[in-house]
């Protein structure tokens, strides 16, 4: 949703709606590291070799990008048509982000839920522990 | 016969030079009259692939493309590194390989990965900077003949052309300078990080295979700091 604000932001809102997308974003990749540490822990205790190489891949990835972002979010253009023009790039890069998290990350989560869900229950949101308990 | 290869490569992390790209240059979306160029090119030429390809601080990114395997469609871009590309930035000369096999002094990655052996590029300018080439590669040893290489410079001019009106869309900078160096450069990294989402994405979607995955990360081992990309 913020996201969403920030595209249809103007010139002058979005550095203050940016910076609020910062906050977001990193206390996001943190919780998400916590899950990929834990999913990665029960793959090798799994043996599941195939997973930990994927999951390594792509959260491999997944952290360059995420790092480049905030990087950006935390050095912002101080021109609003550069601000503007840039943050598509930006903005674009964040949907693509989640929609390899949707279609390959998380499915690999829950299989792994599934097979050790106290392991790491607590790091899911409570849609994405629903989601693994009906499954 | 091939030519000399430009020692000194320098000039590829002039902050003037890098900051010709913007938004409007790298950027996913095709571009119908740079795709038309690059079939063009590959017409003329007779071989099978030809690129737009913007030579950035860690990678060339292809601007258009026609005949890249499947893995290098769907990152659109390698390590700068390893490009040939960037000879003919650094150089700022047109450049001829008849055989990459026989030719000492090329990265080996790009014809050990995907079997590259033929190149031609040109410089492509913009807004007096040497941003990237026009070049057309063939998988077999090959030399192209006076006439082929006048109309694939004719095509370059017109690609650069294209190029120079896309860049026009961003700006001046202005302002504080130093402030926009950090911000240009913190964008870059967002920008360059692209092909690995991309190819992320693909291969989510079934696109391309675990393999050609593989190969293309591979391609992008710079990126990630892995020394083969997985």
């Amino acid at each position: 949703m913020l996201l969403r604000a920030c595209d249809g932001a103007s010139s002058l809102e979005l550095p203050a709606l940016l910076r609020q997308l910062r906050g977001a974003f990193e206390l996001h990749q943190e919780a998400k590291e916590q899950v990929y540490e834990a999913v990665l822990g029960v793959c090798r205790e799994s043996n599941d070799t195939t997973t930990l190489s994927l999951l390594s891949i792509f959260r491999t990835n997944l952290m360059v990008m995420s790092n480049a972002v905030k990087s950006f979010l935390g050095s912002i253009p101080p021109d609003p048509t550069h601000l503007r023009m840039r943050f598509r790039t930006v903005s674009d890069s964040l949907r693509s982000m989640m929609d390899v998290e949707e279609k390959s990350v998380f499915p690999l989560f829950l299989r792994h839920q599934r097979l050790s869900f106290n392991f790491y229950a607590g790091a899911f949101s409570p849609a994405m522990r629903r989601e693994g308990e009906q499954s | 016969m091939s030519e000399r290869l430009p020692k000194d490569l320098s000039v590829l992390d002039d902050e003037w030079r890098l900051s010709a790209f913007e938004s409007p240059l790298l950027d996913y979306t095709p571009d119908p009259e740079l795709q038309a160029l690059v079939s063009a090119a590959s017409e003329a030429s007779d071989f099978p692939i030809a690129l737009v390809s913007l030579v950035t601080h860690r990678l060339q990114f292809f601007r258009a493309q026609v005949g890249l395997p499947p893995d290098l469609c769907a990152a659109m871009a390698t390590d700068r590194c390893t490009s040939f590309c960037q000879f003919v930035v650094a150089g700022e000369q047109h450049l001829r390989i008849e055989d990459a096999a026989r030719e000492p002094g090329l990265p080996e990655d790009l014809i050990q990965r995907y079997g590259i052996r033929a190149y031609v590029g040109f410089p492509l300018r913009v807004m007096g900077r040497t941003v990237g080439s026009f070049c057309v590669i063939d998988l077999k040893p090959a030399e192209l003949e006076a006439p082929a290489l006048v109309r694939l410079e004719a095509l370059a001019r017109k690609a650069e052309a294209r190029l120079e009106e896309l860049a026009r869309q961003s700006p001046p900078v202005e302002g504080n300078l130093e402030a926009e160096g950090e911000a240009h450069r913190a964008w870059m990294a967002v920008a360059e990080a692209r092909p690995l989402l991309s190819l992320s994405e693909q291969f989510s979607e079934g696109k391309i295979s675990l393999e050609e995955f593989q190969r293309g990360l591979g391609a992008l081992a710079g990126l990630t700091g892995s020394s083969d990309g997985t």
